[in-house]
């Protein structure tokens, strides 16, 4: 090889180096101010939260390590264990009446609207829109309208109906009722579009198979897309059970918690631990469990969902591309 | 024959179990809308009156009269002002990492996607705590950057726009790259023109994400000068409460906006979010 030949060969290789690191560097450029806002306000924080749950503190004056008394009080002691306990059985409520609620009326009506029928978008829209409203501005039209006395219009149907009316948001169990309500109008639209996906990618050939070998309307339903659709069903099931220990702004509006905390959910508990009572190192141990029984849920969901592999091939590829 | 007319009922439910439905999910909106235009006189009223008396008092009250005195026109500019500087950044940011992980290659690409989308099992309201206390020490309490910049950069923004880059054919890169152009300029000249459904639709998350947000701006704004719509709403709930004439048309003037955003926009937005959840 002449000098010249060699020559040319490390050039072209330092140019290539060059450019790769041109390129890396570029990288990190393009991802550098997501990750930095991300490290600040995100994965900081969230190791932040486990400092702070082990202080006595008020964010203003001195900090005191209690190690874990935090949690030993919450789980524990008396007076925090009850209010915290509390908290978690009021949350179950409410999940135990929203969830069954919001997944059963938001199947039928995606079901419903699979159909081939006419106005379709239209009320698609009609359903869904309530999803994109402001919490604060509809839950103050809910509150008017679970007014309790008679002219209540909730009440006033009641009345019409010859049934006793009833003071809403002053009274228990009616309270959480009326939240789950609104909750569930507001949520029922998310929740029927991802029906609506999931339905859409129920091959129609295997529907077809099931209808040629003799099963009715009825029967291809259960039997062909209820357990095809189980992964969009589980997903709905933890993403509303998720949003149900979150849930914050309805009881803030609408009931501060009341009445006899009644309506006192994690999400707000946390709130009036933190921001009202600015017991901030107790509030943490409460914000680290709300984190404990979402971790949970979410590991529940991808496990599950994880078997989306085993029902639909096209997916399928794609989630192992991903996960390369 | 029989068969025929049992098909016609099941038409026939689907279409009443749908309308009763759509009235039922719209009923609030007229409501609202009815109580906003009533006279306090007629709004108790038994059995009720689901035809309005057209009085356009109660908007003309609650337009002068919005809490703490400070105008409305402050709380809707504070709104618009919060909302379209997180979008402009959120998504700018979203863009540019969702390309480098998608096209770009440099060393733990890979390790530091999969540590971002760990991310998002973290529910923002652990971090409730924590972000006050770092904005404390920033001494960024009372002001518009503590409600923009932590929104600044979403897991599911840049997934999506990762999602999005990756079916960008490499051909296509190594074509621009064969013509002496740069990664940069191929960026902002071939791909992000590519993209602009998908930054539409993102741009519509975030931007109602943060037009919709109340408990962050709670927390950290307590100054009413720079309150969004819906905490200056609420504020006008304890204020004015069973006042539901005032209420409702408040509640009305801070809907609107949304409702035309979304009417607009509402392929887009329903589409991206079953795409997003088939994805996902």
């Amino acid at each position: 090889m002449s000098e010249l030949e060699r020559y040319d060969a490390e050039t072209s290789k330092r140019r290539k180096r060059i450019k790769r690191l041109k390129e890396a560097l570029t990288g990190y450029l393009f991802i550098s101010p997501a990750s930095l806002i991300l490290l600040t306000f995100s994965i900081f924080p969230s190791i932040f939260v486990f400092y702070i749950s082990t202080l006595d503190w008020n964010m203003i004056g001195p900090k005191h390590f209690v190690g874990l008394q935090n949690y030993e009080n919450l789980l524990f002691r008396s007076p925090y264990a009850p209010e915290f306990w509390h908290s978690v059985l009021v949350t179950i409520e409410y999940v135990a009446m929203s969830v069954p609620l919001q997944i059963t009326v938001s199947l039928i009506l995606a079901v419903l609207l699979m159909k081939p029928i006419r106005f379709k978008s239209f009320f698609r829209l009609g359903i869904f829109i309530a999803y994109v409203t402001p919490l604060v501005a509809t839950s103050i039209v809910w509150m008017w309208m679970f007014e309790g006395s008679k002219y209540g219009i909730i009440n006033a149907f009641l009345n019409m109906l010859h049934l006793p009316t009833v003071n809403w948001l002053l009274s228990f169990p009616p309270a959480l009722i009326a939240i789950v309500i609104y909750v569930s109008w507001h949520e029922i639209g998310f929740d029927t579009i991802i029906f609506m996906a999931g339905l859409s990618s129920v091959s129609p050939e295997l529907k077809e198979a099931a209808a040629i070998d003799g099963a009715n309307g009825n029967g291809i339903f259960w039997n062909v897309v209820w357990p095809l659709l189980s992964p969009t069903t589980f997903f709905i099931l933890i993403i509303s059970m998720i949003g149900a220990f979150k849930m914050f702004t309805p009881v803030f509006v609408m009931t501060s918690g009341g009445p006899y905390n009644s309506t006192t959910t994690m999400g707000y508990y946390l709130y009036v631990k933190a921001f009202d009572d600015w017991q901030a190192g107790y509030a943490s141990a409460v914000a680290v469990m709300l984190f404990v029984f979402i971790f949970a849920l979410t590991l529940l969901n991808m496990k599950f969902t994880g078997r989306k592999v085993f029902y639909a091939g096209e997916q399928n590829t794609e989630a192992e591309n991903e996960a390369a | 024959m029989k068969r025929h007319k049992k098909f016609q009922w099941s038409v026939f439910f689907t279409y009443l179990i749908l309308s009763i439905a759509v009235v039922i999910m719209a009923f609030p909106f007229y409501w609202m809308v009815i109580s906003s235009l009533d006279k306090a006189s007629t709004l108790f009223r038994y059995p009720p009156k689901l035809i309005p008396d057209f009085y356009f008092g109660n908007y003309k009250q609650m337009w002068t009269n919005p809490p703490f005195g400070i105008s409305w026109w402050r709380f809707i500019g504070n709104t618009v002002f919060i909302a379209t500087t997180t979008t402009l950044l959120s998504v700018f940011n979203s863009t540019i990492a969702g390309f480098a992980f998608a096209k770009i290659r440099f060393p733990g690409r890979n390790k530091i996607f999969l540590f971002l989308l760990g991310l998002m099992m973290i529910p923002g309201e652990m971090l409730l705590i924590p972000n006050y206390v770092i904005l404390k020490n920033l001494h960024w309490l009372n002001t518009y950057q503590a409600m923009i910049i932590p929104w600044g950069a979403s897991v599911f923004g840049i997934f999506l726009m990762r999602q999005f880059f990756k079916t960008l054919p490499n051909e296509l890169w190594e074509a621009a790259q064969v013509d002496g152009c740069s990664i940069g300029r191929y960026f902002f000249s071939i791909a992000v023109p590519m993209a602009t459904p998908m930054l539409l639709t993102l741009s519509l998350f975030v931007f109602l994400g943060s037009w919709n947000s109340f408990l962050w701006p709670l927390i950290v704004a307590r100054d009413p000068h720079i309150w969004p719509l819906e905490v200056a709403l609420n504020s006008y709930l304890g204020e004015e409460s069973q006042q539901w004439g005032l209420l409702t048309a408040g509640a009305t003037m801070a809907m609107t906006p949304v409702l035309i955003l979304f009417l607009i926009f509402q392929k887009q937005f329903i589409e991206g979010l079953s795409r997003g959840a088939l994805k996902g």
